[in-house]
C-alpha cells in the first residue's frame, strides 16, 4: 500500500525526465517555450497525482488500522504524537527512562519486523531500499512544489532574457536532481542513500556551472567540489564504522541496534558523530557554512530557492529520520554535538546577516540561522513527543515562505535588470507591483516569526519544544536571533512600502510590463502571481488556523506509525 | 455578537482597501466624478468606527441598567483554535473591559480625525480627477492612504480584542501582533521632515524593544502553561484556570518577572521606556494618539486583568519595589519634562509620567485605588490624546516642533489657547476633571496602607504638573512685537482658525472628561464586579507561605 506513496513521485518526476530529454536530444529544433510548458504542466501533474495518491493511501489506512489501534493496547511509538506516551517520556527519573527506552526497545523492533514482512509484492522488492510513511511523504510533497515554482520562475526568466537552449538543460538537470532528492527522501538504506548524495552533489554541480547562473568563476566549483568530497568521505566513514559495529545498513537494522544499547561503544559513538557531522557539512551548518553562503550569495536567487527547497529539505528529512527512528540523542556526546552547533548556527547567522548590505547575503546568512533552528526538535524529541509536528511545521513554514521571498526578489531583480541585488532596487516594490509586494512581505513576515503568518506558529512550537525540554541555552540563542533577525527583516519589510517612483520612471516599467506581457505565454496566465499569492495565502491561512496542518500531520502521522 | 463586533473595523479596512482600488481603476478609466467616490477608505473608516462606537454605547447601557438589577454582564465567544495545546479561541467581554473599550474606540475615532494627510486627500483627488497623466501616481497614493486607514483599523481591532481576551495564547498572538500595524503607522506615516529610512532608524528602538519583550513573555506563558500541564496533566492556556495552578512562589516570582517585563516596557516604565520617546518623536500626530491611546491603555489594563489575579503572592512581595520604580519613574520623567523642546516629546514624557502614577495606583491593593485608577486611566488617555492633537495643530500653524518657536499662539489663532489652557489645567488636576476624581480616589484608598508612598506620588504629580506649565505658558503670551514684528503683522493681518470639525472633536472630549470626573458613578457601576473578584483574590494571597510544587 504504502509503495503508491513513493512510486508515484518518483515515476512522475522520471517521465518528466524522459519527455524532457527527448526534446532535449532529439527536437532541438523545438522551441524552448514548449518544453517549458510541458515541465511545468508535468510537474502540476506529478505533484496532484501525488497529493491524491497520499489522500487515497491515507483515508485507506484510516478505515482498516483504526480498528486495530482502538484494540491493541501497544499504540506507542516513537517519535510520534500519542497523548498516552507524554507522561512516560516527560519524567525525569531514571527508572522511568529505563522504562521508557524499554518500550522503545520493543517498539523498534517490532516495527522493524513489521516493515520487512510488509505484504506488498512491491514492497518487498523495494522494502531494503526505499520505504513511504506520511512524514517523508510531507516532505516529498514539499520538494515537489518548490521544485515546480522552480520550473516555472526559470522559464519566465528565460523568456525574459530571451535565452533559448540554456533553458531546457536546466530544466532537465533541475528534473533529474528533484528525482535524487525523491529517492533520497524515501530511502532507508545507508549505501543507497551515499550514492543518492553523491548524485545530488554531481547533479547540483551541473547547476552551478551553467551559464544562466551568474557565477561563472572556477572559485565556487572548486570550494563547492571539495566541501562535497570531504562530507562524503566523512560520510561514508561514518556508516563503515556503523556497520563494523552493527552489521547493518538499513535504517530499521540500526534503530533496532541503537535502541537496544543502553550505551553505546565508542566506534558506534564514533560513526553517529561523523554520520552526522557529514550530513552537516552538506546541510552547512556553522563550522561548515563557508561554502554554503558563499554558494548562495553568488548563485542565481531561483537556483539558490532550489538549493534551499528541494536540496537541503532533502537532505534535513534524511538526518531527521536517523534522530526519530532510535534514541540516539540521549548519548551525552552526541548532544553536545547537536546542541552546540544549533547555538553557533542560530547566533552567527543571524549577527553575520545583521551586518550585510545586500539582500541576497543577508537571506543567505538568515537562512543558515533558520536551518539552525530545525535541530532544536531533534534534541527535544529525548524529553516528548512534539517535536514531530515542530519539524513539519517549521519545515513547511519555511519551504513557502523561501518560495514567496525567493522568487519575488529574482523576479524583481530581473524585471528591473539590476545585478547587484541591492536593497535599493526594492524600494517601492509595492507601488510597482501590489501582489508581488504583498507575497514578498507576507514571506518575510513569515521568517521573521510575526504572528499572523505560519512563522509564528513555527516558532511558538518551537519555543514549546525548548522549553518542555529544559533548554535554556537554546531559549537565549532564540530570543537573542530573534531580536535581531526583527531588525533585518523588518528593514526590508519597510523598504517595500516607500514610494520612491518619478512620473517618469513609472511609465517606462508600465510600457515594459505590458510589452512583455503581450508576448508571453507564461506571464499572459500570470502563473507567477498565482504561484506567488498561493503560497503567501498558505503562509496566511495556516498561520491563523493551524489545526488544519496540525490535523493534517496527526492524521497522516497516527496511521502510519500504528503496529 | 461579539466576535462580529471584534471583526467589525478590521473588515471595514478591508472593504476601504477594495474600494479604493475600484475609485482608482475608475479614475484611470473615466476622469469624471462616479458615485464610488463617495466610498472612499476615510469615510468607511469613520462610518465603521460609529457603527461600533453606537453597539458599545448601547451595550454601556444594558449592563449599567442589569448591573443595578443585581445580574451580571457577560458576552463571550468560544472557539476550539489549536486543539492539540487546549487553546481556544476566547473571548469575554465583561463589564469593566466594556469601559476600556468604550475609551479605545473613541481614541481611534480622535485619531482618526486627526490624521496627517487631511488636508492633501480632497486636493489629491480633484487632481486625479483633472490630470491624466498622474494617474498612475494618485493610484499610489489613494492606496497608501487606504492602507494607513487599514493599519489603524486593524490596531483598533486587535487592542479591543486583546482586552477581551481569555486565552493566553490568543493574548501572546495579540500582543504580538499589534506591532505590526504600529510598525507601517510609524514609519510610513510618521513625521514630515525625515525621510522614510530615517524613520526606520527611529521605530526600530520600537520593534525591537517590543518584540523582545514579547517573546520573554512567549518564554513566561508556556513555562507557566507547561507547568500547570505537568501538575494537572491538562494542556490549558485559559488564564481562568491557570489562576488556580498551584505553583511554588520561586516559579512564580520567575514568571512574573517575564510578564512584568513585557507589560512595563509597553507602559512605559523607568529603564524600558527609550522607544517611548523616540515612536513618539517620529510618529505623526495619528500615531501618537493611537501609542497612548491604544498602546499604553491596554498594557495598563493588562495589569489590571492578567498580572494581578495570575500572581497574588508574587505581586504581595514585588508590591514595594515595583512601587518605588513606578514612583521613581514619575519624577524622572517629571523632572524630564522640563528640559524639553520638541513639544511631542514633551507630551510624551507627561503620558509617561501619569502612566507610571497609574501602575503605582494599582499596586496600592486597595479596592478604591484600583477604581481610582481605572477613572484615570480614562482621564488621562482622553486628555493626552487631546493635548497630541493640540500639538498637531501647533504644528500645523507654525511649521516647526521646537517650542521656543510657538509664541503669542493668542494672538495668532482663535479660541485654541483656551482649550489648550484648560487641557493644560486638566491634566494638572483641576476639580471636577476625571483625573482629579481619579485622583483623589486613588489617594484615598492609598493613604491608610501606603501613606509615604502617597506623599511622594503627590510631590510626583505637582512637579509634573508645575512643569506642564512652565513649559506651555510662554506659548500664550510672548510679544508679537519682539523679533521679526513687522513681517508677522504682515502676514498675519487675521487670527486663523481651527477647523470646525477639530475644534467640535476638541470640546467634545472637554465635556466628556468632565462628565466622566463629575459623574464617575457609572464606571464604578460597571467595574464593580470584577475589580471586587480581584481583590479578594489578592487578599487571599500568601507570600510567606511557598504553596504546591512544580
Amino acid at each position: 500500500m504504502s509503495a503508491i506513496l513513493f512510486s508515484v513521485p518518483i515515476l512522475g518526476v522520471f517521465f518528466c525526465i524522459i519527455i524532457c530529454s527527448i526534446g532535449l536530444f532529439f527536437f532541438r529544433s523545438l522551441l524552448s517555450k514548449w518544453i517549458n510548458l510541458v515541465t511545468v504542466v508535468g510537474l502540476v501533474f506529478v505533484f496532484i497525482s501525488t497529493s491524491l495518491s497520499g489522500y487515497f493511501v491515507f483515508s485507506q489506512l484510516q478505515n482498516t488500522k483504526l480498528t486495530i489501534a482502538k484494540s491493541s493496547p501497544r499504540t506507542i511509538s516513537f517519535g510520534v504524537f500519542n497523548p498516552n506516551m507524554i507522561h512516560a517520556f516527560n519524567s525525569s527519573s531514571n527508572d522511568e527512562i529505563a522504562n521508557v527506552s524499554e518500550q522503545i526497545r520493543l517498539l523498534s523492533s517490532t516495527q522493524a519486523i513489521s516493515s520487512l514482512k510488509t505484504d506488498s509484492d512491491l514492497n518487498s522488492f523495494f522494502g531494503h531500499y526505499l520505504e513511504a510513511d506520511g512524514y517523508r511523504f510531507i516532505f516529498s510533497l514539499l520538494i515537489l512544489f518548490s521544485a515546480l515554482v522552480v520550473t516555472v520562475v526559470m522559464g519566465y526568466l528565460s523568456e525574459l532574457n530571451q535565452q533559448k537552449k540554456d533553458v531546457t538543460f536546466l530544466h532537465f538537470f533541475i528534473l533529474l536532481t528533484t528525482l535524487s532528492a525523491l529517492l533520497i527522501v524515501f530511502c532507508v538504506h545507508l549505501m543507497l542513500l551515499y550514492f543518492l548524495i553523491e548524485l545530488i552533489a554531481l547533479q547540483s554541480m551541473a547547476l552551478i556551472v551553467n551559464k544562466q547562473n551568474r557565477s561563472g568563476n572556477i572559485a565556487i566549483i572548486i570550494k563547492y567540489w571539495v566541501t562535497s568530497v570531504v562530507s562524503s568521505g566523512l560520510f561514508l566513514l561514518g556508516i563503515a564504522f556503523c556497520y563494523s559495529v552493527t552489521k547493518e545498513l538499513s535504517f530499521s537494522g540500526l534503530s533496532f541496534y541503537f535502541s537496544n544499547e543502553l550505551s553505546f561503544s565508542n566506534s558506534a559513538q564514533l560513526g553517529l558523530c561523523l554520520i552526522i557531522i557529514g550530513f552537516l557539512t552538506k546541510l552547512g551548518f556553522v563550522p561548515f557554512h563557508f561554502c554554503r553562503t558563499y554558494l548562495s550569495i553568488s548563485q542565481s536567487s531561483i537556483l539558490t530557492l532550489f538549493t534551499l527547497g528541494v536540496t537541503q529539505v532533502a537532505l534535513y528529512c534524511s538526518l531527521s529520520q536517523l534522530f526519530l527512528i532510535s534514541p540516539i540523542v540521549n548519548n551525552e556526546k552526541i548532544k553536545f554535538l547537536m546542541i552546540s552547533i544549533a547555538v553557533i548556527t542560530i547566533l552567527y547567522g543571524n549577527v553575520m546577516a545583521f551586518y550585510q548590505k545586500n539582500i541576497k547575503e543577508i537571506l543567505a546568512y538568515s537562512s543558515l540561522s533558520l536551518f539552525g533552528y530545525l535541530l532544536v526538535p531533534l534534541i527535544a524529541i529525548q524529553y516528548k513527543t512534539y517535536a514531530l509536528e515542530t519539524i513539519l511545521l517549521v519545515i513547511t513554514s519555511y519551504v513557502l515562505s523561501f518560495v514567496c521571498v525567493y522568487s519575488g526578489i529574482s523576479l524583481q531583480i530581473n524585471e528591473k535588470n539590476k545585478k547587484k541585488y541591492s536593497l535599493d532596487d526594492f524600494k517601492g516594490l509595492f507601488g510597482d507591483n501590489k501582489l508581488r509586494g504583498i507575497a514578498l512581505s507576507v514571506g518575510l513576515l513569515s521568517l521573521a516569526s510575526f504572528p499572523l503568518t505560519l512563522g509564528f506558529m513555527g516558532r511558538f512550537y518551537l519555543i514549546m519544544d525548548a522549553v518542555t525540554s529544559d533548554m535554556w541555552f537554546f531559549l537565549l540563542a532564540i530570543l537573542l536571533s530573534t531580536v535581531i533577525g526583527v531588525y533585518f527583516y523588518l528593514r526590508l519589510v519597510i523598504l517595500l512600502f516607500i514610494p520612491e517612483k518619478t512620473e517618469q520612471q513609472e511609465k517606462r516599467t508600465i510600457k515594459r510590463k505590458v510589452a512583455f506581457y503581450q508576448s508571453n505565454i507564461l506571464a499572459k496566465y500570470k502563473i507567477l502571481d498565482v504561484i506567488l499569492i498561493l503560497s503567501s495565502a498558505m503562509l496566511l491561512i495556516f498561520g491563523l488556523m493551524p489545526d488544519l496542518l496540525i490535523k493534517m500531520l496527526y492524521v497522516i502521522n497516527v496511521n502510519n506509525f500504528i503496529g | 455578537m461579539l466576535i462580529v463586533f471584534v471583526l467589525f473595523s478590521i473588515t471595514a479596512g478591508l472593504v476601504g482597501l477594495l474600494f479604493d482600488y475600484k475609485i482608482s481603476t475608475l479614475l484611470i478609466s473615466a476622469n469624471k466624478k462616479s458615485r464610488w467616490s463617495y466610498f472612499s477608505s476615510f469615510n468607511i473608516a469613520i462610518t465603521a468606527l460609529t457603527i461600533n462606537l453606537i453597539m458599545i454605547i448601547y451595550c454601556c447601557f444594558d449592563a449599567f441598567f442589569t448591573i443595578r438589577q443585581g445580574g451580571v454582564w457577560l458576552l463571550s465567544t468560544d472557539y476550539s483554535w489549536i486543539s492539540t495545546f487546549g487553546i481556544h479561541f476566547k473571548l469575554t467581554l465583561d463589564s469593566m473591559s466594556l469601559i476600556i473599550t468604550l475609551l479605545v474606540n473613541l481614541i481611534t475615532l480622535i485619531a482618526l480625525l486627526f490624521r496627517v494627510d487631511k488636508k492633501n486627500e480632497k486636493s489629491e483627488l480633484n487632481v486625479a480627477k483633472s490630470k491624466k497623466n498622474s494617474n498612475a501616481i494618485n493610484k499610489n497614493r489613494l492606496l497608501n492612504q487606504s492602507l494607513f486607514y487599514l493599519s489603524i483599523l486593524s490596531i483598533n481591532t486587535f487592542v479591543c480584542a486583546l482586552l477581551m481576551v481569555d486565552d493566553m495564547f490568543l493574548f501572546l498572538f495579540l500582543w504580538e501582533v499589534i506591532a505590526i500595524p504600529f510598525y507601517f503607522l510609524i514609519s510610513l506615516w510618521g513625521r514630515r521632515d525625515a525621510t522614510a529610512i530615517n524613520r526606520f532608524y527611529g521605530v526600530r528602538k520600537f520593534i525591537m524593544y517590543t518584540h523582545l519583550s514579547s517573546m520573554i513573555l512567549m518564554i513566561g506563558i508556556l513555562s507557566l502553561v507547561f507547568i500547570n500541564w505537568n501538575i494537572t496533566g491538562m494542556w490549558t492556556f485559559d488564564y481562568k484556570l491557570l489562576m488556580n495552578a498551584p505553583i511554588s512562589l520561586d516559579t512564580e516570582l520567575f514568571l512574573m518577572i517575564t510578564f512584568l517585563v513585557a507589560f512595563f516596557v509597553r507602559i512605559p516604565i523607568f529603564p524600558l521606556h527609550a522607544w517611548f520617546i523616540e515612536a513618539h518623536r517620529e510618529s505623526s500626530v495619528a500615531g501618537s494618539i493611537m501609542i497612548t491611546g491604544l498602546l499604553t491603555t491596554s498594557a495598563i489594563y493588562g495589569l489590571i486583568k492578567f498580572i494581578l489575579p495570575l500572581f497574588p503572592n508574587g505581586t504581595l512581595l514585588a508590591q514595594p519595589y515595583i512601587m518605588t520604580l513606578s514612583l521613581f519613574t514619575l519624577f524622572y520623567s517629571a523632572c524630564c519634562c522640563f528640559k524639553q523642546t520638541d513639544i511631542k516629546q514633551l507630551i510624551a514624557y507627561v503620558s509617561m509620567a501619569l502612566n507610571a502614577l497609574m501602575v503605582s495606583a494599582i499596586y496600592c491593593h486597595s479596592f478604591l485605588s484600583l477604581q481610582g485608577a481605572l477613572i484615570m486611566l480614562i482621564g488621562t488617555s482622553l486628555s493626552i490624546s487631546a493635548l497630541f492633537a493640540i500639538s498637531g495643530l501647533l504644528i500645523g500653524f507654525y511649521s516647526t516642533r521646537h517650542m521656543d518657536k510657538f509664541v503669542a499662539l493668542k494672538a495668532k489663532v482663535k479660541y485654541l489657547s483656551t482649550i489648550l489652557t484648560m487641557f493644560i489645567v486638566i491634566v494638572a488636576g483641576l476639580p471636577g476633571s476625571a483625573i482629579f476624581t481619579g485622583f483623589v480616589l486613588i489617594a484615598l484608598g492609598g493613604f491608610i496602607d501606603y501613606s509615604f508612598d502617597m506623599m511622594l506620588m503627590l510631590f510626583g504629580f505637582l512637579i509634573l504638573s508645575y512643569a506642564l506649565i512652565v513649559r506651555l505658558y510662554p506659548i500664550f503670551y510672548g510679544d508679537v512685537t519682539d523679533e521679526n514684528s513687522i513681517d508677522d503683522k504682515l502676514s498675519y493681518p487675521t487670527k486663523k482658525q481651527v477647523p470646525i470639525v477639530e475644534l467640535v472633536s476638541l470640546f467634545s472630549i472637554l465635556l466628556l472628561l468632565f462628565s466622566v470626573g463629575i459623574y464617575p458613578q457609572w464606571i464604578c457601576v460597571l467595574s464593580d464586579h470584577a475589580l471586587n473578584a480581584l481583590q479578594t483574590i489578592i487578599s487571599e494571597g500568601q507570600p510567606d507561605k511557598i504553596i504546591g510544587e512544580g
